[in-house]
């Protein structure tokens, strides 16, 4: 029952994100969408995920698109009239993409057979021995990542209209 | 109890809907928006497919993959920036001038 609210919340803030016309609008409906994600999360009894995607996603990846949309005046309504025939494109070509995922997902059974441990203790320690490495690697990537964006984004334009 | 099936079935429709997005918006941060929702959606099929085990593996993939999505949500919102400090218009129709 729980699972069936969140999923008609996420589903239903994800169209209201897709048909608003104002970004903001947008954003909000996906702050909303990301938090029921989170529930979901938390529901499949992996806590230390949902508290991770609430925070980095529902926090601080939002409040960047925000910042951007606020600071830069980029709040200009669309009108969604002008593409008809690429909506209905679109709307065919997700349905026929959704149809062939869904009809090929094997039907599992819910299953506790195996309950191995989901703890914030088990994925710290696993993290930081098995997938050290690659947590390493990660924080080069946010390396390059910073150093690119303020490349791009904190130089002037050079030709300036 | 959630079997796997229905979060699998949920991440689907998520991701078709990010597409239907990706593809009749023109706003560049809203089609990145939508591309975020799409992986996400990605995200809750692999936690959903890890249910069958409960490999703690998959949420270590989830978290990388979503540190990773930071990253790029950085970058690709300072390209926005860029575009729009040259161009002064967030409509995708207008930065055709990227392609070559």
């Amino acid at each position: 029952m729980i699972f069936l609210g969140l999923s008609a919340i996420t589903i239903l803030s994800a169209v209201i994100m897709v048909l608003s016309r104002r970004p903001i609008y947008s954003i909000i409906s996906l702050i909303v969408c990301l938090y029921g994600l989170g529930g979901i999360y938390l529901l499949t009894q992996s806590q230390f995920l949902a508290i991770v995607h609430m925070i980095v996603y529902a926090g601080a990846i939002m409040v960047l698109f925000l910042f951007v949309i606020m600071l830069m005046n980029l709040d200009f309504p669309e009108s969604l009239i002008r593409h008809k025939g690429i909506r209905l494109g679109a709307i065919l070509t997700s349905g026929v993409i959704a149809t062939i995922i869904i009809s090929r997902i094997d039907r599992f059974a819910p299953s506790d057979a195996v309950r191995q441990s989901l703890t914030v203790k088990a994925i710290g320690k696993l993290m930081f021995t098995q997938y050290i490495a690659v947590f390493e690697l990660s924080t080069i990537v946010f390396l390059s990542a910073t150093i690119g964006v303020i490349l791009v984004a904190g130089s002037r334009p050079v030709t300036p209209r | 109890m959630i079997s796997s099936t229905h979060i699998l079935i949920l991440s689907s429709i998520l991701f078709s809907i990010g597409l239907i997005g990706v593809i009749i918006r023109r706003n560049a941060i809203v089609a990145l928006m939508c591309v975020e929702l799409m992986l996400n959606a990605g995200l809750l099929g692999i936690i959903g497919s890890s249910l069958t085990t409960r490999d703690p593996s998959a949420q270590i993939l989830v978290l990388f993959i979503m540190l990773i999505a930071a990253a790029e949500v950085a970058v690709g919102l300072a390209i926005i920036v860029m575009a729009f400090q040259h161009l002064r218009d967030t409509d995708l129709d207008n930065y055709s001038s990227m392609k070559w």
